[in-house]
């Protein structure tokens, strides 16, 4: 069962995961769209051997981690802001901690079966 | 739920007639560029996903990702994206004290704003022109 703490025994952990994900986020981002766009893979086997490679392996799971986790905090924020507290906001927070975790799941799977 | 105040202080949310500060803009603003990339992230990866299972597949998602429409829908979650991130290493960067006071604070926000704009002229510009190529 969910249990709703609200804003408390949450702040610093948290805010301190965000800042983390984010660099990272960052600069898997910059780093991959500035390498898509400047040498982008000739051909699928191009393409593959990059995403199946060891690293791009770890990169992506990675990735798919930092963005979960980020994007879990981000979006929980915003329902301990506007989703008034009680059932509503128990069962907003219960089924996005469901997706999040869906999310990655699918998300490592993909990787590992790459 | 009505707002409690034991003052009895007058409240105004009529939210077309207040005017918000470049900062509060650049604020709600990477809450909704959040939201959008909440989608569009798991979508791309999802695409890379089936990109990567045969050379059929592959060419199936560089068809879906060609035409007009999607240049353009790709080019505002680009502006998304670039927003989402300035704002944020905006605010990773007051974390550490540079820009708190009121002058750089507006003018990084203005930056973020800026920037997002000219990415999504730039990103749809290059797609539109074929800069990202076209499927054979």
């Amino acid at each position: 069962m969910f249990r709703d703490t609200g804003a408390s025994r949450t702040g610093l952990g948290a805010w301190w995961w965000q800042r983390l994900t984010a660099l990272y986020i960052a600069a898997f981002l910059i780093l991959g769209v500035g390498l898509l766009a400047v040498a982008p893979p000739a051909d699928f086997a191009e393409w593959r051997g990059w995403l199946a490679s060891g690293g791009g392996r770890v990169l992506l799971a990675l990735f798919v981690v930092a963005t979960g986790v980020h994007a879990y905090l981000g979006l929980r924020d915003i329902f301990m802001d506007y989703v008034p507290t009680g059932t509503v906001r128990v069962v907003a927070l219960g089924g996005w901690t469901a997706a999040v975790a869906a999310y990655m799941a699918w998300g490592l799977l993909w990787v590992a079966g790459l | 739920m009505k707002p409690t105040d034991p003052f009895n202080r007058p409240i105004f949310l009529d939210l077309r007639r207040i005017r918000f500060p470049v900062g509060a803009i650049a604020s709600i603003l990477h809450r909704i560029t959040g939201v959008i990339l909440l989608a569009a992230i798991p979508a791309a990866l999802g695409l890379i996903a089936y990109s990567s299972r045969s050379p059929d597949h592959f060419r199936t998602v560089a068809r879906w990702l060609d035409g007009p429409v999607i240049a353009v829908l790709l080019a505002l979650v680009m502006g998304a994206a670039v927003h989402h991130l300035l704002a944020g290493l905006r605010i990773l960067f007051m974390d550490a004290g540079w820009g708190v006071d009121r002058a750089t604070a507006r003018r990084t926000a203005w930056g973020s704003l800026m920037a997002a704009a000219v990415a999504v002229v730039a990103t749809a510009g290059w797609l539109l022109s074929g800069g990202g190529g076209h499927v054979p």
